[in-house]
């Protein structure tokens, strides 16, 4: 798998408002699909164990979980 | 520093008080001291009172008057600040509404209000649709410059007793309700809390709460009222950031909700970040856990947590200190000075201490009543034989004999979910909207912290996803459920209405 499959199979379960089969583009807003603050502290830490990396300080800004792309750029 | 707050405290003049007094003061006892922040600008108080007596004169020469309504709706920043106390300082009405506010309730709010303005964030330009009829000015315009127009003779408006802003909640009935807040509520109880808290002129608040509810609207007075400044974040910001968020901003004091400080605690436990300068914590919106209060004074172990209990209508109703929580653990403290909280009987007969009835709330601070809502302020408001007002607050618990409060329900009927209040009939009317649905009931899940809505359906089913999503059309974030049971049948009352609390029963099967 690609890391962004990877990422985006990681991602789902915190998408309460994405539907089983929809599909989840690169560029959905995290938001509006239903990751809260609170969530998103998870999904970093799903990140680091998925990834095998420790994820600095610098990158862990607001903007870095409001799409799938974004994200990405946190593990790569 | 205490002894400065308190002289800060002495100059407030007990009637007559009116809102735009804070930076008037403020002007003059701190020119030079920051008082907002945001991650683009920074501003003393003499710049900011500058500011604000020329955008007021700009309302003014708008056309807005003293009584005339102004409704708000931007993120988080200084320019929203500014803006709420020109209007103040024109004398008219300020409400200020999420930021997340859907179109619905917008529309709700206006037919309400009937505002003369509305001064909108552009980010929420789907919103110009509801205006028609008021006056729309854009919030992220730059900032009109310094002009001899602020020695306009501004009108002088009415103060004490008369109505200053307008904080819109959920209501019983699923509409939006406003709450009206006077000049002398504001003065009394910011006094009041000041003398629990004790902000100091040195302090950084960090608002990451919108300015939308009250809790975070009150911390620019009490900044205003002791020399602190404030830091305005965005909410998004109370996740994985809000620890970098603190430090870079040197936040002294934050502000918080029970999922707040559960953000805090997970990232603080993975990842610690030094935060030297943090130094006070108060909770509201919700009770903060007892095993959560704990971790948050093992992990900053010089941090003073204040857990306090309040409701819209009268702001705060009491606060427990730091000292007093080994003693106390489990109560939300006492009450305010110059106010009285007692628990009532069914009946109507006041509870001797231990006794578990309804809160009633009496003092200076208990506010005017529901905007345009003579019922429903006849039913939560008593004006009593000696002229002082009383909160019949819906919530339940026990007042012992050193007067600390001990809570044990909100009313049955309003949920309290992620520092917010929201009625579930908002929540199943939003849901009955959708054809599939043909009925619906939403109950909090206090065990789990999931707000859980049972429906039945009939036709074409909808998936969990689907059914939030279409939600998510009519209601702010923080009202969609987590969880979707779906039943056969809902459980009735005998007059037919959703039997809530057989719906609780259930929770424990399903």
């Amino acid at each position: 798998m690609s890391s962004e499959e990877r990422l985006l199979a990681l991602l789902r379960p915190f998408l309460r408002l994405l539907p089983a089969d929809a599909e989840l583009p690169m560029d959905a807003e995290l938001g509006r699909l239903g990751l809260d603050s609170l969530q998103s502290i998870d999904l970093l830490l799903a990140l680091e164990q998925e990834f095998g990396v420790s994820i600095p300080d610098e990158k862990i800004t607001v903007d870095a979980f409001t799409t799938p792309a974004q994200v990405l750029t946190l593990v790569s | 520093m205490i002894i400065l707050s308190l002289s800060c405290h002495s100059r407030l003049v007990k009637s007559g008080f009116h809102l735009s007094d804070f930076l008037k003061r403020a002007a003059l006892d701190f020119p030079e001291r920051t008082f907002l922040v945001d991650d683009e600008v920074s501003m003393r108080f003499a710049e900011a009172a500058e500011r604000v007596e020329g955008l007021a004169s700009k309302l003014f020469s708008l056309g807005v008057k003293p009584g005339d309504r102004v409704l708000l709706v931007s993120e988080n920043r200084v320019s929203l600040v500014l803006h709420l106390l020109a209007v103040a300082r024109v004398g008219a009405t300020f409400s200020v509404l999420s930021s997340q506010i859907t179109v619905a309730s917008m529309q709700q709010i206006m037919a309400q209000c009937e505002p003369v303005l509305i001064l909108l964030s552009h980010s929420r330009e789907d919103l110009r649709c509801c205006c028609d009829g008021s006056r729309l000015v854009w919030l992220d315009e730059p900032l009109p410059a310094n002009s001899g127009s602020s020695k306009v003779d501004l009108p002088l408006s009415e103060r004490g007793d008369a109505l200053a802003f307008l904080v819109f909640t959920s209501g019983t009935t699923g509409m939006p309700r406003g709450v009206m807040l006077s000049h002398a509520n504001v003065e009394f109880v910011t006094q009041a809390i000041q003398k629990r808290l004790r902000y100091v002129p040195e302090d950084r608040i960090g608002v990451f709460l919108p300015l939308s509810f009250d809790y975070g609207l009150y911390q620019i007075f009490y900044a205003m009222m002791c020399g602190a400044a404030v830091y305005l974040g965005r909410p998004e910001s109370a996740g994985p950031e809000l620890p970098k968020a603190l430090a870079r901003q040197a936040i002294t004091v934050l502000p918080g909700v029970p999922t707040l400080f559960a953000g805090l605690i997970k990232m603080q436990s993975w990842r610690p970040a030094l935060l030297p300068d943090l130094r006070v914590m108060t909770n509201t919106g919700d009770h903060l856990p007892l095993p959560h209060l704990k971790e948050l004074q093992r992990l900053f172990p010089r941090v003073e947590i204040f857990p306090m209990y309040g409701l819209t209508e009268c702001k705060r109703v009491s606060i427990l200190r730091p000292e007093e929580i080994d003693r106390h653990a489990n109560t939300v403290g006492r009450a305010l000075d110059g106010t009285e909280v007692w628990a009532e009987s069914p009946e109507g007969e006041r509870l001797p201490p231990g006794g578990v009835g309804e809160f009633m709330v009496r003092g200076p601070h208990v506010g005017l009543g529901y905007w345009r809502a003579p019922e429903e302020t006849a039913k939560r408001y008593r004006i009593q034989a000696d002229g002082a007002r009383l909160l019949v607050t819906g919530d339940y618990g026990s007042v012992d004999a050193e007067g600390f409060l001990q809570f044990h329900a909100r009313s049955d009927f309003m949920i309290k979910h992620r520092g917010y209040r929201m009625s579930p009939v908002e929540i199943e009317e939003a849901a009955c909207r959708l054809p599939q649905l043909t009925a619906a009931g939403c109950i909090k899940d206090e065990a789990r912290e999931q707000l859980c809505l049972f429906i039945t359906t009939h036709g074409e089913v909808l998936s969990d996803a689907e059914l939030l999503m279409a939600l998510a059309e009519h209601l702010e974030r923080a009202k969609i459920p987590d969880r979707i049971i779906r039943l056969p049948e809902l459980p009735r009352t005998a007059n037919e209405k959703v039997d809530r609390k057989a719906l609780r029963a259930l929770l424990t099967a399903v």
